[in-house]
């Protein structure tokens, strides 16, 4: 290639080399284009500039060229996109390059450059930014609804304890079955405040990422197993049997990718869910098995099943309850929703083979 | 000017430099530089303003622009505590390969965190703050007047200055 069509085509790049010829001083390979002239000085000699008296940018970058080239070793150094508001509105980039003993300096006007690393960045940091934003007010509104549950959960503690006392009096079978229903009603009351705390904590931690280990990866056959055996003495009092099936093919320990804490929560939403829905004297039963690339853990029951009607708002915060069971808020199943999306999971209802209802949720294996 | 992204260097040095303010955020790209004269020392000092790119995932601010540098300008945002443990971070890596060099940290958007009621951020002990406000601009000469005052009672810049 003739050097006038090379000279001409690192000009139509925007690109200006010099050889250079002593410390600080470069003969300009081809003539000097315009938005160069800003950046460089002239000197006595035809078609040799000084670099480093106009730009404060290039004289800074100057002493590690010099450096770089007083190495005497072939490569390359950057300098990296600059701008020089009192010179020039472009933006440059510099490169000392050595090869066989020669040196050179490239100059480069990098507009096209910089635009294109700004229309990535800048959407990039506003995300991160409106995220940040998010999480303090998330922060803000998990704070207050602590305090305020917290306010709400004191009295109820005083009042159990009172009813607990009462019940330990000779009362007629009237007052009885008045103290055992306000009882009720608390221990309603106390599950709506924990699940009212749980979605707010869940909320927040959906903005974190999350991070496990082998060690606290949890083993889904033992935290099924474990939430069968808690919910098995409440079945009993209604003669309900309680069954986990695990198919052979998942392995022990089963690890997935999930809380332990909040894993066995969600084992228990299902459970009491499917508990408070199913006849007396049937079965409710957890099954495990493998679906395509994630475990599924699924809560069958015998009972109605959810209508229709119910299906579409069924995980979504305070969603009615199917059947219109009092003292339900509508946030057990929106905060297993919530949680095992954020640890990549889904959830879903279908129609039970014995005909109630089967609530189920993938998760991923662990993977370390 | 260092610290992490989207603190308010660039538009600290706009209100300082050309006395003007803009909300949009344009995040800067490599090293953006700009020229202020300030009074100091009984005399008129030119500031050369070095406006680095902040430090995020995305990117790691290159500590190689730092080197010649005579006074470093620390940003934090007061609404973003996590900008402040940024600040204190750079600040150790300075420190490691420079040494000592003339700082102050400016807590900036100090009139969103008035309005948001933000606990103030504390000043890390040595290093003279100034609770700023490139929006309306609160204390932003004080701060540049307090760096050039201390970079030229600095050994460096004694040795640097000219004989009479």
């Amino acid at each position: 290639m003739p050097p006038s069509t090379l000279a001409q085509l690192l000009s139509a790049l925007e690109s200006m080399a010099f050889r250079r010829t002593a410390a600080g001083l470069f003969e300009a390979l081809y003539p000097v284009p315009l938005w160069c002239e800003t950046l460089v000085t002239s000197t006595v000699v035809p078609n040799v500039f000084a670099v480093g008296k106009r730009s404060h940018f290039l004289s800074h970058f100057m002493e590690e060229a010099e450096a770089f080239w007083n190495a005497g070793r072939d490569g390359t150094i950057d300098s990296g996109i600059w701008t020089e508001t009192a010179l020039s509105s472009s933006h440059f980039a510099a490169k000392a390059l050595a090869r066989d003993g020669e040196q050179f300096l490239l100059v480069n006007r990098v507009d096209e450059e910089h635009s294109r690393q700004f229309l990535v960045l800048n959407p990039a940091r506003h995300a991160v930014l409106e995220q940040e934003a998010l999480a303090r007010e998330m922060e803000k509104k998990e704070v207050l609804v602590h305090c305020i549950v917290h306010d709400l959960a004191n009295p109820l503690a005083g009042m159990t304890g009172l009813l607990d006392l009462l019940q330990t009096q000779t009362l007629s079978p009237g007052i009885t079955r008045m103290v055992e229903m306000a009882n009720e009603a608390a221990r309603r009351q106390r599950t709506l405040i924990r699940q009212i705390l749980e979605v707010f904590s869940a909320e927040a931690a959906a903005l974190e990422s999350l991070t496990l280990t082998p060690e606290t990866a949890p083993d889904l056959r033992a935290v099924a197993q474990s939430a069968v055996d808690q919910v098995a003495i409440a079945c009993q009092r209604q003669e309900i049997a309680t069954r986990l099936v695990v198919d052979p093919s998942l392995g022990a320990p089963c690890l997935v990718a999930a809380e332990t804490t909040r894993l066995e929560r969600i084992f228990a939403n299902l459970l009491e869910n499917a508990l408070r829905h199913v006849p007396p004297r049937s079965e409710i039963v957890v099954q495990l098995r493998r679906e395509g690339e994630f475990i599924e853990a699924a809560v069958m029951d015998a009972g109605r099943g959810v209508p229709e009607s119910a299906l579409q708002h069924l995980f979504k915060k305070l969603a009615p309850a199917a059947g219109g069971v009092r003292g339900k808020a509508g946030l057990g199943l929106y905060f297993c929703r919530i949680t095992v999306e954020r640890w990549g999971g889904t959830i879903g209802y279908r129609p039970s083979p014995a005909g109630g209802a089967c609530f189920w949720f993938r998760l991923r294996p662990y993977a370390p | 000017m260092i610290g992490a992204f989207a603190v308010g260097k660039t538009s600290l040095v706009h209100r300082f430099c050309k006395g003007i303010f803009t909300d949009r955020y344009l995040t800067t790209v490599g090293v953006k530089i700009d020229t202020a004269v300030v009074d100091a020392g009984g005399g008129t000092v030119s500031l050369i303003l070095w406006d680095l790119a902040g430090e995020d995932a995305f990117h790691s601010v290159q500590l190689s622009y730092l080197s010649g540098a005579h006074g470093l300008v620390y940003v934090v945002d007061s609404t973003r505590p996590g900008t402040l443990e940024v600040a204190l971070g750079l600040r150790r890596r300075i420190e490691e390969t420079m040494g000592q060099v003339p700082s102050v940290i400016l807590f900036n958007k100090c009139d969103l965190a008035a309005e948001g009621s933000e606990p103030a951020l504390a000043a890390p002990e040595g290093l003279p703050a100034f609770r700023t406000s490139a929006k309306t601009g609160a204390q932003v000469p004080a701060a540049f007047q307090a760096l050039a005052e201390l970079t030229l009672a600095s050994p460096a810049a004694q040795l640097q200055r000219p004989r009479n």
